[in-house]
């Protein structure tokens, strides 16, 4: 079962949700009770359980037919550990006022924290039938789904959750997990249908080319066109791992027989177009480039590659033209900076002289910036490293003459 | 395989905490989908389309950055004997070039030596340069190499490692008479240069070191003694590349030394220590030695020479004290915009390169970026180790070539004439052949006397821990020799087992020059852990040569360096130049070859001195070595 540490969200929600109850109390009390209240928000406030209990439990002796008192000290219980009897002082809450805000909720978390899932369930189902825009309530359920086993029951409730915090990082996490363990599930289903599928050998190419094990990714995406030769997708893969790899003849050939499967496959082109202008084959990777931005102007990289296309056959202006639009704010940071550079050498080979030195400063500045940003990464990480403990040996060294 | 006892489920598992993600594909689109939070910061990392593909060309480059590396992944290349093509791809027969003489000619009584075989620091790795020079005037050139040291000799433990100055006998062979000559060094050398700092006559030498460097001044009677200190250029950092040139045209040789990394031998950069990142010790994913990437650069720094045997820093006053710390390795005063001024090349490891114009009046402007010279074709930073420096089209421009690490090509960088540069490596043929070698010394030479300047690259890598892995390169390499085609391509010359082409070691120091006077440049190579080649030009053509030895008048250098010589013949209009520096940590033959091939007639001889002023000649006859003074015909 998933355990779930009570976070400080939850924390500060049961803060808050005090101070509220405390404001609702517009009835006139006698002033034990009141202080008593007040004196248990103030514990609560400060983390200090004991005293909480003890003050909402004085509280609740004066005032027995108090919701919030029991709500109130119910999260007391629960922060001091006492979950069975917080468990009591909920529902008592509940049942003195069954729409009392937030009861129904904490209910099922003390229920979730017992392992009684199947109240904590219908507890949180309530909850989220009763506030139905509370973010952690869609998600408390989502949680208590994950412990039952019901990944794609969880996995619908923090969506919903993530549509209502789409910024909580606790609601992210757990979403993501679910949706993680449907995925694991419909893989191993897939193993179990046909473990020698094409399909199977393309979700291993994928995961070998994203843990840079290419020659496995090759040899598993191979695997997959040996099955099923004519499916689209497949030799762009195939295409995209075998350039990883440096093997350059093989991705040019996965490339063209993608297209042949798929004549519409933008993406295709422009890996394909690129790759040939890469390998000084202007003439063979332009046309498929401008096929590329012709399906999908979304593909602004391409100008890149048209540029130095272009440039290698000595069509300055169109290459200028080209490298302009490739420094556009939608292409790929890396071959922008590339861009500038182009230009500035372009220019500077046309005497553009001015132009050139634009160009040649926004390429400085781009570059500077990204490789503090690199540096800065670095740094972060070597602070992190050092902060572990850790045992150097340094070899025998001595004075120099 | 078998997928029969293949649990998929925990397969997917490993795979996942390996950092994987899974893309899904629909009807030949893809998308990404992130499953965990490795995949995410992978994601995060890597290079994206707009459609949301990973860009290949740009997430091969996303894998580097780490050590000496630049560069993406390459496809391994190996030869019919599945041997990397680095140490292998040899023929049984043609043409023989080179032939490596090192043991006929005594030289392999001499061993360099840099710390342990494993080479776990940086500092055991780099290798050492040589010099060409004729240390007794005797007419034929003799050899100076550099050797490193071990930590036990550091320690005072055992005899250090020495450098040697190889005599040149006249027959072939030489012998070792550093100890007699006061050179020996006995520092952890890395690069050496020869220039007449004070006039005399009589060839000195700068010897770089980690630590304090030396200048030994030629007593002109065989010996040398160390005066660095005396004369103010003594430093103690990591010295590495350094070139004499009057930069100031006061007919006095000044000196550039470059800095390489701020070291201390006894916090040496560990993977893990705070001395250097940690992704800065890796290779393709391989634990290696770290650096330089990490560790924090040298400055480099300019002397100029005050005519009384003492120099004066002004590298910060000029501008060319490298305030951005990069990684200084190949240095070189070269005339790169013909306007009689040498201005000032660096090949910096990892870092972009730099290229000094020099304003006169003793002025320099920092070119590197505007120039072209800073980056390669595509904007990016090399693992830059050596600099060749040749007129190659015959165009009167000099053009740049420099070395650079493997999974990236070596740089030619053509001269438009005004000191603007382009990449045309893989227009000229250069590119391709030399992705998987490490290159470092590095030279223009006419090896067939046709009139052409060839290119020789020497190559071996920086991480023993290459022959391990099956990345089609290799520790200990083979050189690299690109023949002129006359067109403005180069085409790479077989390596014939048994030659010298085919000699596998880990080279890095090269220098180019006529060691046994008949008209063909010979290279000899300094290598780490091994004995030296000598790749004696065999070559059979029966082209025509000559070479000049110039010797400066009052108002230059007495021994030329700076000059630029254009010698005109069979239609071509041929450039040569005295330059003293270049390759890797080098210093090559003063005296200026030509090839001339079938052609036995010079039609005319220019020579621009360092002075400024411009000589013409007829030479009497070819294939000689002729001497010119400045000023007497």
């Amino acid at each position: 079962m998933l355990m779930v540490v009570f976070v400080p969200a939850s924390r500060w929600l049961t803060i808050a949700l005090a101070l509220i109850l405390c404001c609702q109390l517009g009835i006139a009390q006698d002033d034990d009770a009141k202080a008593w209240f007040q004196q248990g928000n103030d514990a609560l406030r400060k983390s200090n359980a004991t005293d909480a209990v003890r003050d909402f439990q004085e509280y609740v002796r004066l005032r027995p037919a108090s919701a919030e008192g029991y709500f109130n000290l119910g999260l007391a219980l629960q922060s001091a550990g006492q979950l069975d009897k917080s468990l009591t002082a909920l529902r008592k809450a509940a049942s003195l006022q069954p729409g009392l805000h937030g009861v129904q909720m904490f209910t099922g978390i003390v229920n979730y924290k017992l392992n009684h899932l199947s109240a904590a369930h219908d507890d949180l189902v309530s909850e989220t039938r009763l506030e139905p825009k509370n973010a952690d309530g869609w998600m408390w359920l989502g949680v208590v789904e994950l412990a039952q086993n019901h990944a794609e029951a969880a996995a619908a409730s923090l969506d919903k959750a993530a549509t209502l915090g789409p910024n909580n990082l606790d609601i992210l996490y757990h979403r993501a997990r679910a949706h993680l363990l449907i995925s694991k599930a419909s893989y191993a289903a897939m193993f179990k249908i046909d473990p020698d599928s094409w399909r199977v050998h393309e979700v291993l190419g994928q995961a070998d080319a994203e843990a840079f094990r290419t020659e496995d990714a090759i040899s598993e995406f191979r695997r997959a066109l040996r099955t099923a030769p004519h499916e689209p997708g497949l030799n762009e893969e195939l295409g995209d791992a075998c350039w990883t790899a440096g093997n350059m003849e093989d991705a040019d050939h996965a490339y063209s027989e993608e297209i042949k499967i798929d004549a519409a496959n933008a993406v295709a082109l422009y890996k394909l177009g690129s790759l040939r202008v890469t390998r000084d084959d202007a003439a063979g990777g332009i046309p498929l480039l401008e096929r590329a931005l012709a399906l999908d102007l979304s593909i602004s990289d391409a100008h890149y590659y048209l540029g130095k296309g272009e440039a290698a056959l000595g069509k300055d202006d169109l290459a200028i033209e080209h490298f302009r639009l490739a420094t556009n704010s939608q292409g790929t940071e890396e071959l922008r900076i590339m861009s500038w550079y182009q230009l500035a050498t372009l220019y500077r080979n046309l005497h553009r002289t001015q132009e050139a030195g634009e160009a040649l400063a926004a390429f400085r500045k781009m570059k500077t910036a990204r490789d503090q940003r690199r540096e800065s990464k670095l740094q972060d990480q070597t602070r992190r490293r050092d902060q572990l403990p850790r045992q150097e040996t340094i070899p025998a060294t001595a004075d120099l003459p | 395989m078998k997928s029969s006892e293949f649990d998929f489920h925990f397969m997917l598992q490993e795979k996942l905490m390996h950092g994987a993600s899974f893309r899904i594909a629909t009807a030949g689109r893809t998308t990404s989908a992130m499953l965990s939070i490795a995949v995410v910061l992978t994601a995060m990392l890597s290079a994206q389309t707009p459609s949301g593909v990973a860009d290949p060309a740009v997430q091969q480059q996303a894998t580097s950055h780490a050590g000496m590396a630049t560069g993406g992944v390459h496809q391994a290349e190996f030869d019919k004997e599945h041997r990397p093509i680095t140490a292998g791809g040899f023929i049984k027969t043609g043409p023989v070039i080179f032939l490596n003489t090192a043991e006929e000619a005594g030289l392999t009584t001499w061993h360099h030596t840099a710390g342990t075989p494993e080479k776990h620091f940086i500092l055991e790795a780099n290798g050492a340069g040589i010099a060409l020079l004729d240390y007794d005037n005797d007419g034929w050139l003799d050899i100076y190499l550099v050797n490193g040291t071990t930590y036990d000799a550091l320690d005072g433990k055992v005899t250090p490692p020495h450098a040697a100055l190889f005599h040149n006998n006249h027959d072939g062979t030489f012998t070792d008479v550093a100890a007699k000559a006061g050179v020996t060094n006995d520092r952890w050398g890395y690069g050496v240069v020869v220039g007449d700092y004070d006039n005399d006559g009589w060839p000195d030498l700068y010897v770089t070191n980690y630590g304090k460097n030396r200048l030994y001044h030629n007593n002109h009677d065989g010996t040398f003694t160390d005066v660095a200190e005396k004369a103010g250029i003594a430093l103690g950092t990591w010295s590495t590349g350094a070139t004499f040139g009057d930069y100031d045209g006061d007919g006095r040789l000044d000196l550039f030394v470059a800095g390489y990394l701020e070291y201390d031998i006894k916090q040496p950069p560990l993977s893990g220590s705070k001395a250097v990142h940690y992704s800065s010790c890796q290779f393709r994913g391989v634990p290696v030695m770290c650096g330089p990437q990490g560790i924090r650069g040298e400055l480099d720094h300019l002397f100029h020479n005050n005519g009384d045997g003492t120099f004066t820093d002004v590298s910060e006053k000029l501008g060319v004290s490298n305030p951005d710390r990069y990684y200084g390795l190949g240095a070189l005063f070269v005339d790169v915009n013909n306007d009689g001024k040498p201005d000032l090349v660096v090949a910096d490891d990892s870092t972009p390169n730099y290229l000094y114009i020099n304003k006169g009046n003793g002025r320099f402007e920092d070119q590197s970026y505007a120039s072209g010279f800073a980056l390669n074709g595509d904007g990016r930073e090399m693992a830059n180790m050596g600099i060749a420096a040749g007129d190659y089209e015959n165009n009167g421009h000099m053009d740049l070539v420099t070395t650079t690490f493997s999974d990236d090509y070596k740089v030619v960088f053509q001269n438009d004439g005004t000191g603007n540069f382009n990449d045309v490596s893989y227009k000229v043929g250069v590119a391709a052949p030399t992705i998987p070698f490490v290159g470092f010394g590095d030279g223009f030479l006419d090896f067939d006397n046709d009139g052409w300047k060839d290119l020789l690259l020497v190559d071996g890598h920086t991480y023993p821990e290459v022959d391990k892995q099956a990345w089609g390169t290799s520790y200990a390499q083979r050189p690299l020799l690109f023949h002129n085609l006359q067109n403005g391509k180069f085409e790479l010359m077989p390596a014939v087992e048994g030659t010298g082409l085919a000699v596998v070691t880990v080279a890095r120091g090269a220098a180019f020059g006529d060691l046994f006077n008949n008209g063909k440049i010979d290279v000899v190579i300094n290598s780490v852990d091994h004995v030296p080649v000598l790749l004696r030009n065999v070559n059979p053509d029966r082209h025509h040569w000559v070479e000049l030895k110039l010797i400066g008048g009052s108002k230059s250098p007495r021994d030329a360096v700076g000059a630029t010589v254009y010698l005109t013949a069979g239609g071509i209009r041929q450039r040569g130049d005295v330059l003293s520096g270049g390759s890797y940590l080098s210093s090559n033959d003063f005296r200026v070859h030509f090839g001339l091939g079938d052609v036995a007639t010079v039609d005319q001889v220019e020579i621009h001195w360092p002075s400024g002023a411009v000589e013409k000649l007829k030479l009497s006859a070819v294939d000689r070595i002729l001497t010119v003074e400045e000023g007497k015909e």
